[in-house]
């Protein structure tokens, strides 16, 4: 029903990954839940409104700019570039919070940082995915 | 893309069994990252693209008078230790076509060429010729070119070393090096500068050989004195002053004051009021302008047979030779073929309200449907030159992403010169007329390069220059490199890499020994140099830790800008709005017309730094006082 293989399942059951948005908002219709029942605790962005608006917001920034870059390759291909580029602890952040959906004040808790640090990594990072979505539509031109 | 086609991407590759080895694998890190940086090697490249008018080829080669060069191509070398470094620098491009060996190309005098033509046939008749010179620099004392010069192969540079402070320092591409009017003007004339003064220096926009040099007090500002210098004679005279004005003390100049010889000064001629005269520099005769009596206060800039004039009713242009004058809006004016154009808000890089207009210079009347060139920042951040329709608001884009450092007008605003290294584009633009024409010009490829066996990045920049005749502009690039560390792959880091880019950058920004900031309160207060970088080093690095806003405070309201940390090109203000403290950081980029743009971050800082800022500044600059 959710399209995803049973390892990865098991992998939500074990706790060792978290599932993503896309994936939380299935399985709370499935279950007849609301997002938050599903991941549970302050510590995930889709427990508040305000939290999940600002992480859209943060989407927006570079997504608004690829506009033009159609395909599951071509995105997978961007993604895969910026996080080459990334240091270990920026990979880290990077996927904390855009895969695992968690906010700032628990990235930051979990990496032992400062909540802005973790903000103004995030905001680098942004910029540099700007840069690859630039390029690649420089490119395609 | 949208959000959730980016999130199912990121899904589908976090996934992936294989992805924890990944994020667990280290990689190379930039020099940035570490505390420590090198600079290493300095690399200066130019480009001489000519504008061909009429079909004419107006250049011609010389034999190269640079001594680094036995007519052998030169490839790019550490100065230090002569290792070649790395592979031709320019990125892939079909153009230019690479000359064996520098050709310096040699300009003729003074001599104008004829009008350019101010029609649709503009585009047809004129061709882009590309020629690549490389120089190679003989010393890493320039630090940042701009696009101002002094003659096509004399770039702007701020510079370290003997002439660090200098003002007029320029850097000659084919001597490699550093030329300082100052010391130039100093050993030549034997004049002794007196404390508390200093010298300015207007070149004339049409004769780059001719320079008009005074000597004021930096406390009252007061002209004390006023030569023209002429470089090409090696001569130096002194220009005397009006009849009936008192002395020296009654002169002011303001830029752009020297045109092909003539000089205009506004002199005091009774208490509050002004009087221009032009003095011309080939005849010494002296001549007040007709009209220009009882300003209450004016100021003087040349543009052709045109004086744009400030007084307290605004800025106009004044026909020196019809005596007519048009009224005029706006803080960016130029004159080109019979009109005057002025765009309001063109010197501030993130400012989106632009206002044109064009007037006829003998009529003052407003000019219907003429394009205007507009530097602006689009919604999405992009920084744009655009052509404007004063009468249907008409906008189309000439160049977007343009290196802030590479754009120049010719000095009769005949012609505009931008650069674009993400479009590795060139572009001139023909204000008379509103049409462009662009080549292809490659910016220069960041590949690392290998030196001894260590690898660095590479960081470009790029100034333009153009040739007293218009027609001609050399695109000089420059890099820098840094040395590639490698860590280890579970070494954590020292620090976040945002806060050492840049301090990095702040601190390869000074050319003293020491690092060496200056802090002013508000636009009136004198520097105080700070010598202590630490207490100033982690404001910057508190201040990189708030959050970055998406906020433009009604841009440029000098009341709200409080406080100015400066080091080299870097500026960081501090001030209050609205009851929450920011701090812009803010990138110097100097326009070649007046005033400076600035590319900006803004940041909202803790109460508590802005009250360290105001503590040390109340405490060091005694004499004043900060709110």
């Amino acid at each position: 029903m959710l399209f995803v293989s049973r390892s990865l399942v098991s992998m939500w059951e074990l706790g060792t990954r978290i599932p993503d948005y896309s994936n939380v908002v299935g399985l709370a219709k499935l279950f007849n839940l609301k997002e938050a029942d599903i991941v549970g605790g302050d510590d995930h962005l889709y427990c508040s409104s305000t939290e999940l608006s600002k992480f859209f917001d943060e989407l927006d920034e570079f997504t608004q700019q690829a506009a033009s870059i159609q395909g599951e390759t071509d995105i997978e291909a961007i993604v895969n570039e910026l996080l080459t580029g990334l240091t270990k602890k920026d990979k880290e952040i990077f996927v904390s919070r855009y895969f695992s959906a968690k906010t700032h004040k628990t990235i930051a808790a979990d990496l032992n940082m400062t909540e802005s640090a973790v903000k103004v990594r995030l905001t680098r990072i942004r910029k540099k995915l700007i840069k690859i979505i630039r390029g690649r539509i420089k490119n395609e031109q | 893309m949208n959000n959730n086609d980016f999130l199912e991407a990121l899904s589908r590759i976090c996934n992936d069994p294989d992805f924890d080895d990944k994020i667990k694998s280290g990689r190379r890190k930039r020099a940035g990252e570490i505390t420590k940086v090198i600079l290493c090697v300095v690399m200066i490249f130019a480009v001489i693209v000519a504008i061909i008018l009429f079909g004419s080829l107006l250049l011609k080669e010389s034999k190269p008078s640079s001594p680094m060069n036995n007519g052998e191509e030169l490839l790019d070398t550490d100065p230090d230790t002569g290792t070649t470094i790395g592979e031709p620098v320019l990125k892939d491009s079909p153009n230019p076509e690479k000359t064996p060996g520098p050709v310096y190309t040699d300009m003729p005098g003074s001599e104008r060429t004829p009008e350019p033509l101010n029609n649709d046939e503009w585009l047809d008749s004129t061709e882009l010729q590309i020629r690549l010179l490389t120089y190679a620099s003989m010393s890493a004392d320039v630090t940042t070119l701009y696009s101002d010069n002094l003659g096509i192969s004399h770039i702007s540079a701020e510079v370290k070393g003997e002439h660090r402070n200098c003002p007029g320092c320029y850097y000659n591409v084919e001597t490699g090096e550093v030329v300082c009017l100052y010391h130039e003007f100093l050993d030549i004339s034997g004049i002794m500068i007196q404390n508390g003064c200093g010298l300015h220096f207007y070149v004339d926009r049409i004769r780059s050989d001719l320079v008009a040099v005074s000597l004021y007090d930096k406390d009252s500002i007061l002209t004390k004195g006023l030569w023209i210098y002429d470089r090409k004679a090696g001569t130096v005279s002194e220009t005397g002053f009006p009849e009936g004005c008192a002395g020296y003390e009654d002169l002011y100049l303001y830029k752009n004051c020297l045109w092909n010889g003539k000089l205009a000064v506004s002199v005091n001629s009774a208490e509050g009021m002004h009087c221009i005269y032009i003095l011309s520099t080939d005849t010494g005769v002296v001549e007040s302008v007709d009209g220009t009596e009882n300003n209450v206060w004016s100021s003087a800039s040349f543009i052709g047979d045109n004086l744009l004039l400030l007084t307290s009713d605004g800025y106009s242009f004044f026909n020196i030779n019809t005596g007519t004058s048009t009224e005029v809006v706006g803080e960016f004016n130029y004159y080109t073929d019979g009109k005057v154009f002025s765009v309001k808000n063109w010197g501030w890089a993130n400012h989106k309200e632009v206002e044109v207009a064009v007037y006829d210079t003998e009529t003052g009347l407003a000019v219907e449907d003429q394009p205007v060139l507009v530097k602006t920042v689009l919604d999405d951040g992009t920084r744009v030159f655009l052509a404007k329709n004063t009468t249907s608001g008409e906008e189309t884009v000439i160049l977007d992403n343009y290196d802030q450092t590479a754009y120049v007008w010719s000095n009769d605003y005949a012609y505009f010169y931008a650069f674009s290294d993400m479009n590795d584009k060139l572009v001139c633009y023909s204000s008379a007329n509103g049409k462009w024409i662009s080549s292809t010009v490659p910016g220069i490829s960041t590949e690392p390069v290998t030196i001894d066996g260590k690898e660095y990045t590479v960081h470009p920049s790029y100034a333009l220059a153009v040739s007293d005749r218009y027609n001609e502009v050399a695109l000089y690039y420059m890099r820098t490199f840094e040395e590639i560390h490698v860590l280890p792959e579970d070494v954590e880091e020292a620090g976040d890499s945002s806060y050492l880019d840049k301090y990095r950058e702040i601190k390869t920004a000074n050319f003293d020994e020491k690092d060496h900031f200056s802090i002013w309160l508000d636009r009136d207060s004198s520097g105080v140099n700070i010598k202590d970088m630490t207490w100033l080093r982690d404001v910057i690095l508190t201040v990189l830790e708030g959050d970055s806003v998406n906020k433009t405070l009604g841009q440029y309201d000098v009341e709200h800008r409080k406080v100015m940390i400066r080091c080299g090109t870097v500026q960081m203000w501090f001030m209050e709005y609205e009851d929450v403290c920011y701090a812009y950081l803010g990138y110097n980029m100097l326009n070649p017309v007046g005033g400076r743009g600035y590319a900006e971050e803004m940041y909202e800082i803790p109460q508590a730094v802005l009250k360290s800022v105001k503590d040390f500044y109340n405490e060091t600059y005694k004499s004043g006082e900060w709110y």
